[in-house]
Parts: structure tokens; C-alpha cells; sequence
């Protein structure tokens, strides 16, 4: 059930985030229409009006289609997880490739009817142009990159308290949290020192519009992108109160946590919303746009030019994404060797978590050894370590977290630690009763099969190799 | 000032730079005192080299256009040309213009009124 709730959360929210933004009804602003530039009444004209009503029904199509495919792939989680998740990352592909298909495909089409009507607007492509008062200005450029340290050394102090330090070195399951925690602070900051760093656009021949434009983006970026940082560092810290006080990160640990980490979400998206309505309100008061006829660099559909020195420029479509240079060297390898990479952790998860679901277990009851295993974990015993063997109706009641392991609604395989009961090894089918209780020194060891009468024969086979 | 520079012609970007700049002085786009933009942030802007960004500013500077401090940076001053070393320049370049203005048919009236018009366009 937490599965389907999840993915069908992500798929409604990327479904509803990419038609939002590629989805909505082409509009002409900064003298340009879908990326293409051209002139008002060009685009006002029957040619181009035809294209875009075209494209605007397609989108439509497209989007409820995969709405209803995305809710339709999660409703497979409720049988078993590998056959959804590959159907859930074929649907993705689809999704993601042909949303980009179709408003690439039309901004080509677009650029053609453009080049073949002669529809050149404003400043050759090859004009670089500075506004030299946007360039001086000091002030008003939002925050310093050195405020960056307090959050990073806000998620550092909860170090400083000793009961997170013995919970770190004594569970060890802290560590992805806080580890984490300080990984998207320090990703916070990086990504301000390369926004700051960026050149001042030059939007219009007025000084006034470049300057108020400039500033709005470098104040927005800087203020959400150090406020996230604040709140991931209240996320830690609430993680910390948890190690130190409680001495124990469960699900209200979890979901305090997630909750914290949330509200950055909310602040960028809140924030970038809030700059392309504004930066579209001081653009379209200004009568004198400065217009740079670079479609040419955009014609692939991605920016591709050589006499550009910079990595990344304003994306045409989103202007507040931003697009990789890919005549940059290394810009076309970097770009597939991420797509391979995610390719490769696409196939290889949904081959893990086959054999996760169809792949079995295995149980070896002799007098030397106890040797339970299933899917990448295995656990041995040494019967003379075995300090009793108990056959249960059920788990004991206690708050079970997973450290180490896999829990797909039907299975408990891996590492566990109940608050009371301390760390356990589970190869559990949770429908299935009774349950091997196995204990040693030092964990408890739960296994069971789905046949009841084989963990009966487990156990009467254990009573006889345990001393 | 909107600076603005070719990328593709065959004039160096450092000397599009200059020029740029002086014209912007002369029309009274830069004010005396005014800052120019720092060679980086300059160079950022553009998408060129900072060396060449640089060049710009050096040139200017030997010329008196601007004048440069580690403090304020770059920033406009008032030039002149107290030795007539200027003049002396002026005079040679505008003997091989006026040579190619003749050859190419231009009538010295025609001259006289390119002229005007330019120094009309310029403040001060």
C-alpha cells in the first residue's frame, strides 16, 4: 500500500509539474514563441496559430494518456514490486522522452517555418552584449555565499552532542541521515557559488529593466537556495534530538524528518513561481527589448554553441532552468555517460528486485552450522551459540526499523533492530505463521516459509543440532 | 551602457571593447566618475576571456579614458590632450580616410556633413 501511495504521488506530481511547465498554452513573451523567435506578427499569423493549436491538442492527449498510464502501472504494486517497477521505468521512459519529443519536434518545426519565411528578429546571433550599470552594481544581489556556513555548520554541531555521537557509533544508522543532511547543504552551496558566478543577461536596451531583472533572479536564487539549507539543517537537527534524547530514529524520527525536508521543496518551487511571474511582469512592460536572434544555437532542440565559453546558460523554454553548452568538450559525454548511468541503475534495480521477489531463500540446518539466505543477505550460526529456538504465533510486539534490508509488504529479509529487542535478522513471509525465533548472544534470528509444515520441520530439525 | 561586441567580425573583441567604450564616454552614456564593471564580472557578461576584457581596459587607460585603483576599480575621467599627440594621430588617420572617401567618389560636402552628424550625436 506505501508503495502505490508513494509512486502514485510522484507520478501525479511529475505528471502535473512537466504540464505545467511544457504543457501550457504556448504563450509569445520576450519575442519569442516556443523558443523560436520571431516577430509579433509572424506570430499572430495563421501559419504559426495552426501549429501551436496543434501542438496544444497533442500536449492535452499526451499528458492525460500517461496520467491514466501512471495511475494504472501503480496499481500493479499491489501484486508484486519488480513487475511494477519495470513497467513503472518503461512508463517513465515514455513519458519523459516523449514529452520532450513533442515540444521539440514542434520547436523544430517551428524554427523551419521561421528560416524558410526569413523571419529574423532583432540582433545577429553572434552579438554579445553587457549592460555595463547591471555588471557594476554591487548592492541588492541577496545573500553572501559565506552565509552558507551557518547551515553546514548548524548539520556539524549535532556532533557536538554526545548522545548522537554514541548512537552513530554504536547503531551506525544515523550516519545516512546526518551524512546526508550535511551532502545537500554543502550541493545547496556549490549550486549558489555557481549561479552567483554567472554573467548578468541583457534583457532590454533600458538599464533600469536589466538591472531589476538581474538583481530579482541573483535575490531569489540566493535567498531559496539558503533557506532550503536552513530547513535540511532543522532536519537534522530533529534527527539528533532523536539519537540524543531518544536513542532511538523511528517512524516519527522519519516522518518529522521528511517533513523538514519538504518544506524546501515548497520554498524553491514557491520561489522560482514567483520570479517567472515577476520577471514575466517587468519584461513585459519594456518597450524596448534587446533581442539576440541566437535560435540557431537552439535549433537541435538543446543549446549547442561553440563561440559560447560558458557550461550552462538560461534554458530557451524554462528560464529558470538552466541548459548544458553542448559544444562545450565533454559536455556530450558527461551527458551520455549520465544517461547510461541512470540507465544502467534502471536495469540493474529492476533485476535486483526480480530476484528479490521470485528468487526464494535457502535454509541449511546441520550440527555445524544454521545458514539462512535469501536475495543478498545471508545469515550463519553456529549451534552452540544458538541460546534457544522458539516456535511464535507472530513477531513479538516491539517497533521494528530496518537498518540493513528489504521490506516489500510481503517479505522481511535483511537487517532489522526492534527498540526493545535490539538487533534482528529477518527472512520473514509476513502472511505466513509460525515463525522460527532463533536466539544468540547477540541478535535474534526470525525465518520462516510460506508452508507451514516446512517451519515446523525447521524447528523440530534445529531442537535436534542445537546442544 | 549596453556594450556590444561581435563575436564573428574580424576587428579583436578587446578593440570592439575599446571603441565601444569610448563612443558610450562621448555620447554621455558614462558619466565622469562612473565605474565600469569589474574586468571579471565584464568578461562574465560577454562570455569572453578576462585577458581580453583586460587588454580593453589597458588600452584605455594609456589613452586617459579611464583611470584604475584597487579600490573603485575602472572608472571614467576626463581626458585631454595637453601634448597634441592626439591631434597629431588624428591629422593621419583622417588624411587616409578623406584619401578613401575621394577615391571611393564621396564629395567633401558629403564629408563635412558624415562629420556633423556624428559630432551631433555625441554630448559634450
Amino acid at each position: 500500500m506505501l508503495v502505490f501511495v508513494i509512486f502514485l504521488f510522484c507520478d501525479l506530481l511529475m505528471a502535473g509539474v512537466f504540464f505545467a511547465v511544457y504543457g501550457r498554452k504556448p504563450v509569445y513573451e520576450e519575442g519569442m514563441l516556443l523558443g523560436v523567435h520571431l516577430p509579433r506578427e509572424a506570430a499572430q499569423g495563421a501559419e504559426v496559430t495552426a501549429l501551436t493549436t496543434a501542438y496544444r491538442r497533442r500536449t492535452r492527449r499526451f499528458y492525460l494518456v500517461n496520467l491514466l498510464l501512471g495511475v494504472a502501472v501503480c496499481l500493479v504494486a499491489f501484486w508484486r514490486f519488480s513487475p511494477f517497477l519495470i513497467l513503472w521505468c518503461l512508463w517513465l521512459v515514455e513519458f519523459v522522452v516523449g514529452a520532450q519529443w513533442l515540444l521539440l519536434g514542434t520547436h523544430r518545426k517551428l524554427y523551419d517555418l521561421k528560416m524558410a519565411r526569413g523571419w529574423v528578429v532583432g540582433e545577429p546571433a553572434t552579438l554579445a552584449a553587457a549592460d555595463t550599470r547591471a555588471s557594476a552594481q554591487r548592492r541588492g544581489q541577496g545573500p553572501g555565499l559565506a552565509w552558507h556556513l551557518l547551515p553546514c555548520g548548524l548539520v556539524l554541531t549535532t556532533l557536538l552532542l554526545p548522545g548522537v555521537r554514541d548512537f552513530l557509533l554504536t547503531q551506525g544508522s544515523g550516519w545516512g541521515l546526518l551524512g546526508s543532511g550535511l551532502a545537500i547543504s554543502l550541493t545547496l552551496w556549490a549550486l549558489h557559488g555557481v549561479l552567483s558566478r554567472r554573467g548578468n543577461k541583457v534583457y532590454s536596451q533600458d538599464t533600469a529593466v536589466n538591472q531589476a531583472v538581474n538583481r530579482l533572479e541573483r535575490q531569489v536564487w540566493g535567498w531559496t537556495l539558503l533557506l532550503c539549507s536552513l530547513f535540511n539543517a532543522a532536519a537534522c537537527w530533529s534527527a539528533a534530538w532523536w539519537m540524543a534524547r531518544a536513542h532511538w530514529v523511528g517512524s516519527a524520527a522519519y516522518g518529522i524528518y521528511l517533513v523538514l525536508e519538504l518544506i524546501p521543496v515548497a520554498i524553491l518551487t514557491a520561489g522560482l513561481l514567483w520570479m517567472t511571474r515577476k520577471r514575466r511582469q517587468l519584461l513585459a512592460g519594456d518597450p524596448v527589448p534587446l533581442v539576440v536572434d541566437d535560435d540557431v544555437y537552439w535549433r537541435k532542440g538543446w543549446y549547442e554553441n561553440p563561440n559560447d565559453p560558458h557550461w550552462l546558460v538560461q534554458d530557451r523554454l524554462v528560464p529558470c532552468n538552466y541548459s548544458m553548452n553542448m559544444a562545450k568538450p565533454g559536455a556530450w559525454g558527461g551527458t551520455i555517460a549520465l544517461l547510461a548511468g541512470v540507465g544502467v541503475l534502471m536495469v540493474g534495480l529492476c533485476v535486483l528486485f526480480l530476484w528479490a521477489d521470485f528468487g526464494g531463500s535457502s535454509v541449511v540446518i546441520a550440527p555445524d552450522r544454521v545458514a539462512v539466505s535469501a536475495f543478498l543477505y545471508d545469515t550463519e550460526v553456529d549451534p552452540q551459540d544458538i541460546q534457544s529456538v522458539t516456535l511464535l504465533e507472530d513477531l513479538p510486539e516491539d517497533s521494528y526499523v530496518r537498518t540493513n534490508g528489504l521490506d516489500d509488504g510481503r517479505r522481511l529479509i535483511g537487517h532489522f533492530r526492534g527498540r526493545e529487542s535490539g538487533p534482528c535478522e529477518m527472512y520473514l513471509h509476513t502472511a505466513a505463521s509460525p515463525i522460527l525465533a532463533v536466539e544468540t548472544g547477540d541478535f535474534t534470528l526470525y525465518f520462516n516459509s510460506e508452508d507451514p509444515a516446512e517451519t515446523e520441520a525447521w524447528y523440530q530439525a534445529l531442537a535436534a543440532v542445537v546442544p | 551602457m549596453i556594450l556590444r561586441v561581435d563575436l564573428a567580425s574580424q576587428v579583436p573583441i578587446y578593440v570592439q571593447l575599446r571603441n565601444e567604450i569610448v563612443r558610450g564616454i562621448a555620447r554621455g552614456e558614462f558619466a565622469l566618475g562612473e565605474s565600469l564593471p569589474t574586468v571579471r564580472q565584464l568578461a562574465a557578461d560577454l562570455g569572453v576571456n578576462t585577458m581580453t576584457v583586460s587588454k580593453a581596459y589597458q588600452a584605455l587607460k594609456a589613452e586617459g579614458f579611464i583611470e584604475t585603483d584597487r579600490r573603485h576599480g575602472a572608472t571614467v575621467c576626463r581626458s585631454g590632450d595637453p601634448n597634441g599627440v592626439f591631434r597629431e594621430k588624428l591629422a593621419g588617420e583622417l588624411e587616409l580616410l578623406i584619401a578613401e572617401a575621394k577615391l571611393k567618389g564621396v564629395p567633401r560636402e558629403e564629408f563635412y556633413a558624415l562629420c556633423t552628424a556624428a559630432f551631433a550625436g555625441m554630448e559634450g
